[in-house]
């Protein structure tokens, strides 16, 4: 009996409190970059820290709560027009209507929910997307939004946004860090709470966990909501920095969940390490083979399926097999004192 | 004294089959009921029908006086109703430990170092805090058995259903079960136990039930039941010693 009144519950190993100090110099340095780097390498950041923000939503959905979503190009989308609409129509400062559209898209993600929630599995995915097209037709419709043709934002609010085009830069760059990090640490937090130990429950075994008092509707429901919110807010900041949406693009398959996929899968999904890879091998892949066209599409394609064959746990889940590794430590550990 | 669970008139059809035919029973706190059948004599049907997992087409389920006929498995969990499973539903990706965080922080709602202390206390009563830190997808299958019990446990139930949970172990491991069982009846938990091997509920509950084709055969004293020729007919040649 003496054991059980001296117990402690670790969560850190020490792999991750070295990660953690890692990650702080990663992040330093990350916020000195716009006063060292050019136009170009923030731009290229801007870009990663947008990828991997819908990497980790995406991986979120599908990775934890087993919500293998094609659709999420509808909340990219969405951000994307709010932003416009925000800013055009009701002068909003475009910065501050990124945190409006990400309240308006989880609203917007609460009936859409009940739409797609009613499906499961791949008819839940086809489901996803197809309430993507609907919102992408439905944008074609609006002609106050430039219609099919899309629009651009007028050149007198961009002069708002900041007083140059250095300092917009610097705002678009510093929007996006603060996304990411934000981003990231919400999946982390999330998944060290009781709610992560309820989707791992979930994804072990559904019965189980509904028979031990969790709310599976209400927990999946939630993961939905919050994977929305920040997918549609990683929208917004996507097309404040392009200037310019049509419907096409915002609500681009392949851009904005095809390629999504595509990270976490080769990064390891199921894990935060995962997309982190993923997403450093896919603008790696990119940069290698953009100047043949449509060859690095189908390497793209041969990477993925060879991925899926060989390691379908990913990079991270070969490493992991390998070292007894944690950079985000989730798991608890009991000890004795 | 009003009894914990009351069970009235329960019918439950799938197409033509009856698969719960008028059943009624209650069960007042402290008390272990068993109940046992012939495989397809609607067992299991009436065990979700008490835990939540199905809804009948007629009939109520009374828990501590509330109708809880129309509630969620979540939250006949929350109000009291633990149960196990025939099949053991570890959570493979977690630890032994964390599988028991998860009743200890939803169905008792308990917060921080409160669940963390349940879920070592359950352990510890179900022997299985050596295995704390292992991940449950390892176990062997008595241990999954004992994380089975342990984890209907952490939910703090005032009613326990076992649902076949000696099923496939040997003659000792039953055994070591069936201690393990007989000590939580002596903490005072009111127990629902459906099980094919009759020796071992006998040596636990105080009152057997008895169904069949979905009817309530008997019902009453654990050796008087297993005399009744109707039983005796149904379990040839199985004794209650």
């Amino acid at each position: 009996m003496s054991r059980i009144s001296s117990f402690e519950v670790s969560r850190s190993t020490r792999a991750s409190k070295v990660a953690l100090v890692g990650w702080i110099v990663i992040l330093g340095v990350l916020i000195s970059v716009p006063f060292w780097a050019g136009r170009g390498d923030m731009r290229f950041l801007i870009e990663f820290a947008y990828y991997l923000t819908l990497a980790q939503m995406w991986n979120l959905l599908a990775g934890y709560a087993g919500l293998v979503s094609v659709g999420q190009q509808a909340f990219v989308g969405l951000g994307g027009y709010m932003l416009f609409a925000a800013s055009v129509y009701f002068g909003i400062h475009p910065v501050i209507a990124i945190p409006i559209a990400g309240v308006l898209i989880a609203l917007i993600s609460i009936p859409t929910a009940f739409v797609v929630f009613r499906l499961r599995g791949a008819y839940f995915a086809i489901g996803t997307w197809v309430v993507a097209e609907v919102f992408r037709l439905l944008f074609a419709q609006i002609s106050s939004l430039g219609g099919g043709s899309g629009m651009s934002i007028p050149a007198k609010i961009v002069k708002e946004i900041a007083s140059g085009r250095t300092e917009r830069d610097m705002l678009i760059y510093f929007t996006a860090l603060v996304i990411l990090v934000a981003g990231t640490a919400m999946v982390y937090l999330l998944m060290r709470s009781k709610y992560g130990l309820a989707l791992t429950a979930i994804r072990d075994s559904e019965p189980a966990s509904d028979s031990l008092g969790v709310n599976i509707f209400k927990t999946k429901l939630t993961i939905y909501v919050a994977s929305a919110a920040v997918t549609g807010v990683v929208g917004a900041l996507i097309f404040l920095q392009k200037l310019r949406i049509s419907p096409d693009v915002a609500f681009s398959l392949q851009d904005w969940t095809a390629a999504v996929i595509f990270i976490v899968v080769i990064g390891g999904i199921g894990t935060i390490e995962g997309p982190i890879i993923g997403t450093l091998i896919y603008f790696g892949l990119r940069s290698l083979l953009s100047d043949y066209g449509s060859i690095y599409m189908i390497v793209l394609g041969c990477v993925a399926v060879v991925m899926m064959l060989w390691a379908p746990k990913g990079v991270w889940g070969l490493i992991t097999q390998k070292f007894d590794l944690q950079l985000f430590p989730v798991n608890r550990r009991v000890t004795w004192k | 004294m009003t009894a914990l669970l009351e069970v009235q008139n329960l019918h439950k059809s799938y197409g033509s089959l009856k698969v719960t035919e008028d059943i009624s029973f209650s069960i007042n706190r402290g008390e272990a009921l068993g109940v046992i059948g012939p495989n397809g004599a609607g067992k299991s049907t009436l065990f979700n029908l008490i835990a939540g997992g199905i809804r009948p087409d007629s009939g109520t389920v009374l828990f501590n006086g509330l109708d809880v006929t129309n509630f969620h498995l979540h939250e006949r969990s929350i109000k009291g109703i633990g149960r196990s499973f025939q099949i053991p539903h570890p959570f493979g990706g977690m630890t032994v430990f964390e599988n028991l965080l998860v009743g200890a922080s939803f169905s008792a709602k308990l917060k921080g170092q409160d669940a963390e202390a349940l879920a070592i206390d359950v352990l510890d009563r179900t022997g299985l805090l050596e295995k704390a830190n292992r991940p449950a997808g390892e176990l062997t299958l008595l241990e999954r058995k004992r994380l089975e019990l342990a984890k209907a446990l952490s939910t703090q139930p005032a009613l326990l259903l076992l649902d076949e949970i000696a099923g496939g172990l040997t003659e000792h491991e039953c055994h070591e079960l069936v201690e393990l069982i007989n000590s939580l009846r002596k903490e005072g938990i009111t127990l629902i136990w459906i099980e094919h091997i009759v020796h071992a509920l006998v040596s636990v509950v105080d009152r057997l039930l008895v169904i069949d084709f979905g009817v309530k055969l008997d019902e009453g004293e654990p050796h008087a039941v297993m005399n009744n020729p109707k039983v005796q007919e149904i379990y040839m040649g199985i004794s209650a010693e």
